[in-house]
């Protein structure tokens, strides 16, 4: 029998996988200077650009300027930094900051960017075809947002939703139930920048029709909306739903103080996720008449709804120091007598 | 059986191995570059929006074990009360210190007696008191009995938490402003996610200030050196990997957020393990998996912490023998994931390949190199052949750390001089040279 490793086959396979080994190893250590020489080169280039650019594009905001050199690189780092300045001026200054982008053809060049640059470039073209406000690139923008790329979809709806909010929002109010690799939060700053007034009533619809897989994440978002929107909409879909989720989403945002029943009976339910909402939505709008509710749920048998009962009973403006500390005297369970003492000195930390 | 026929099948036995080990680290480093550029892809797009707190993200509680860290605790405090997050809390697990620790502790931030309702989910050993400062309510110290190990501590630390997710950190980590809105993000972005371990870095070399790194370096001890090679192999390679087939089967006890309740409902931190990061992470697993329940286990990589590595063999020596046994004890207790018919990447992949190519790694590599020795002092294997091993464990060696070099610098460009880059190279180079000898 011959040994495995001196067989002709087995050694001229070692060799040649050492060797096709090492020769990538060099192969992928000049890839890494070359990646750090275009590194070096776009930081030295964005320096010099920044150097121009930036007195421009602050003058600017003051005065449009109508000359304007373009460069791949030049249009990248004011796209870039025009991007930045977007997000803090408003009105006017933005108008200004527009006009001398279309001055340079950045629409063009964005759009050029979003369809076929790289990741980070692409992410740069629709942001800026979103501060640009150009309706010229809809429905190209639309079909992107339909993409399946979750960063590359959500940076086009964000330029339609600055392009035009309200024909983007009966749009995009599918897409964002749907995505649920959508951020949440991302969603929320995109509405929030939106306005409650545009956002409100397609989302309060959305939620209403949504099926309980869906419905939690557009519930939470109606605190985007106008406040009776929201309340109207709870009120509804608390009455319409057992799926738990839902109602948790639900009484997150729950801030009615003319249907406080609703939220006492919650109080009642068997699963105790529902319970902790319901005694924080009472802290938020309880009245006195809450008090031997929240009192009762100091002995519940989750820490969580106690904590929070404690807490909200705490917050009623019913209550003040020497009645939460008689409370605390009246429990007869030792659960709701620590709790309350908990709450007691946090309170007094606080003040 | 002949001499002839136990050296072949150690040859065949040994020829496996590698085979394993090679087509192991080539299917991750594959599975690294198709996630990491993606991942690096939607970060782009958080950078891009403006960088208000909505009420979206989940308040997280940091815990903060500390046996005799009287030097350190303050300035950890301090620096991590800095971070950049929407709502956090802090809680300093005093583990029965037998120095100044709670007493600066005490002096520092004001602390006063807290009467605490604490809730017994997990257990741990007698907490004596719990401390709040008069003026921050971010801050608890809880102080407890030491019972002999830091799963206890955190356990403490869970049941004082009021928060849904929680962070275990040591007080001599570093971490950056950002890493906790990183961390949290794939909470944020699938409601699967119980846990997310985020990427430990050599702070060797590096400058610190007021708690925070101001400047990366590298450092000039070799085993520093080596280590930093190690860790980017590690976490960009390896559990990038893992995460993408949701097979992470270690969250580094560094650095990790998870889920509060999911962590309960397995019965909390291990006492008795001794690798409880890695045993809670396989535990998470089989529960969720065996169950048939959907969940995630991530790792994100951009979420970055910094930690001193050790520079004497003396103190790596133990620790590494720490880990190992930490691994294979692991492994053995939730040894009923390995090729599981529900276990998937994770008991068909990822136990597997850490049990054998990582705990048993080390000894399988001095038997074949005591083996390659005999065998060529025999004259049973030729020259030839033993250098043409030598050339592909090398060269495949070589390959491996080069491929996790190029991730860093395709992705975070960390270490921002040029010559800091050669010279990790040629880590690289020496590495694998004092490891094929």
């Amino acid at each position: 029998m011959a040994y495995v490793t001196d067989s002709d086959f087995v050694i001229t396979v070692a060799w040649w996988t050492g060797t096709a080994s090492v020769a990538l190893v060099f192969l992928l250590m000049l890839q890494i200077l070359f990646l750090r020489w275009l590194l070096i080169r776009r930081l030295r280039r964005r320096e010099h650009f920044v150097a121009v650019w930036q007195p421009l594009l602050m003058d600017c905001i003051e005065e449009v300027r109508r000359n304007c050199r373009r460069s791949g690189e030049a249009m990248r780092t004011v796209s870039s930094r025009s991007g930045i300045l977007h997000e803090s001026v408003r009105d006017e200054p933005k108008e200004r900051l527009n006009t001398l982008a279309r001055n340079c053809d950045m629409d063009a060049a964005a759009l050029i960017l979003a369809r076929s640059g790289n990741a980070r470039e692409r992410l740069m073209g629709l942001s800026t075809l979103g501060n640009l406000r150009d309706d010229t690139t809809w429905s190209e923008l639309v079909e992107m947002a339909e993409g399946r790329d979750a960063a590359f979809s959500l940076a086009a709806a964000r330029a339609l939703m600055r392009i035009d909010a309200r024909r983007a929002i009966r749009l995009l109010m599918p897409l964002i139930a749907a995505h649920e690799d959508w951020s949440l939060s991302f969603i929320a700053v995109m509405l929030k920048e939106a306005g409650a007034d545009v956002v409100s009533e397609p989302l309060a619809s959305a939620a209403l029709a949504a099926a309980p897989t869906y419905a939690p994440r557009l519930v939470r978002l109606l605190e985007t909306a106008h406040a009776h929107v929201c309340i109207l909409t709870v009120r509804r879909i608390l009455r319409s739903t057992n799926d738990t989720d839902t109602i948790i989403a639900a009484l997150r945002v729950w801030n009615d103080p003319e249907d406080l029943e609703t939220a006492r009976e919650f109080l009642r339910d068997d699963r105790w996720q529902v319970r902790v909402q319901a005694v924080q939505a009472l802290g938020r709008t309880g009245t006195e008449e809450d008090e031997q509710l929240l009192l009762g749920a100091l002995a519940d048998t989750e820490w969580w709804v106690r904590y929070r009962a404690a807490q909200s009973l705490a917050t009623l403006p019913s209550v003040s120091s020497e009645k939460l500390a008689r409370f605390r005297e009246g429990q007869h369970s030792e659960y709701a007598r620590d709790i309350l003492a908990q709450v007691i000195a946090e309170r007094g930390l606080a003040t | 059986m002949t001499l002839q026929d136990l050296i072949v099948a150690s040859q065949v036995l040994f020829l496996l191995y590698f085979i394993g080990i090679n087509s192991g680290y080539l299917v991750l480093s594959v599975a690294a570059f198709l996630t990491l550029p993606r991942h690096m892809r939607r970060q782009a797009l958080h950078h891009a929006l403006p960088s208000a707190h909505t009420s979206f993200e989940p308040p997280i509680s940091l815990i903060v074990t500390a046996y005799n860290e009287e030097a350190l605790i303050v300035s950890a405090v301090r620096s991590l009360l800095q971070l950049d997050y929407s709502e956090f809390e802090i809680l300093v697990v005093n583990d029965g210190s037998t120095d100044q620790t709670l007493e600066v502790l005490k002096k520092e931030f004001q602390l006063v007696p807290f009467p605490e309702a604490f809730r017994l989910r997990v257990p741990h050993a007698r907490v004596a008191a719990v401390y709040q400062p008069t003026l921050n309510s971010e801050l608890r110290v809880i102080d407890k009995e030491n019972a002999g190990g830091k799963a206890d501590a955190i356990n403490a630390g869970i049941n004082g938490a009021r928060f849904p997710l929680f962070c275990p950190l040591d007080a001599d980590t570093i971490l950056q402003r950002d890493s906790l809105k990183l961390m949290a993000q794939p909470f944020l972005e699938d409601r699967r996610t119980i846990a997310v371990g985020g990427t430990v870095r050599i702070a060797n070399g590096c400058e610190v200030s007021s708690g925070f790194l101001t400047h990366v370096g590298v450092p000039t001890n070799f085993l520093a050196l080596f280590q930093i090679i190690e860790y980017l192999r590690s976490f960009l390679v390896a559990r990038v990997g893992f995460s993408a087939m949701n097979a992470l089967p270690l969250i580094s006890g560094a650095f990790g957020l998870f889920h509060k309740d999911s962590v309960i409902a397995v019965g909390g931190y291990r006492q008795d393990a001794l690798g409880e990061d890695m045993e809670l992470v396989m535990r998470l697993h089989r529960h969720f998996r065996l169950q048939g329940k959907p969940y995630r286990i991530k790792s994100v990589a951009d979420a970055t912490c910094w930690t001193e590595a050790p520079e004497s063999r003396r103190v790596l020596k133990s620790q590494r023998v720490r880990w190992q046994r930490g691994l294979m004890q692991s492994v053995m207790i939730n040894r009923e994931l390995l090729f599981h018919p529900r276990s998937g990447w994770l008991g068909w992949f990822a136990i597997p390949f850490v049990f054998f190519f990582e705990g048993l790694g080390g000894l399988v590599e001095v038997v074949g190199l005591l083996f390659i020795i005999a065998t060529m002092a025999l004259g049973l294997i030729s020259w030839q052949a033993f250098l043409a091993f030598m050339l592909v464990a090398i060269g495949l060696g070589l390959l491996l750390s080069t491929t996790a070099l190029l991730l860093e610098e395709m992705t975070f460009h960390t270490y921002p001089k040029t010559k800091d880059l050669l010279l990790l190279f040629a880590a690289i180079v020496l590495e694998n040279l004092v490891t094929a000898n």
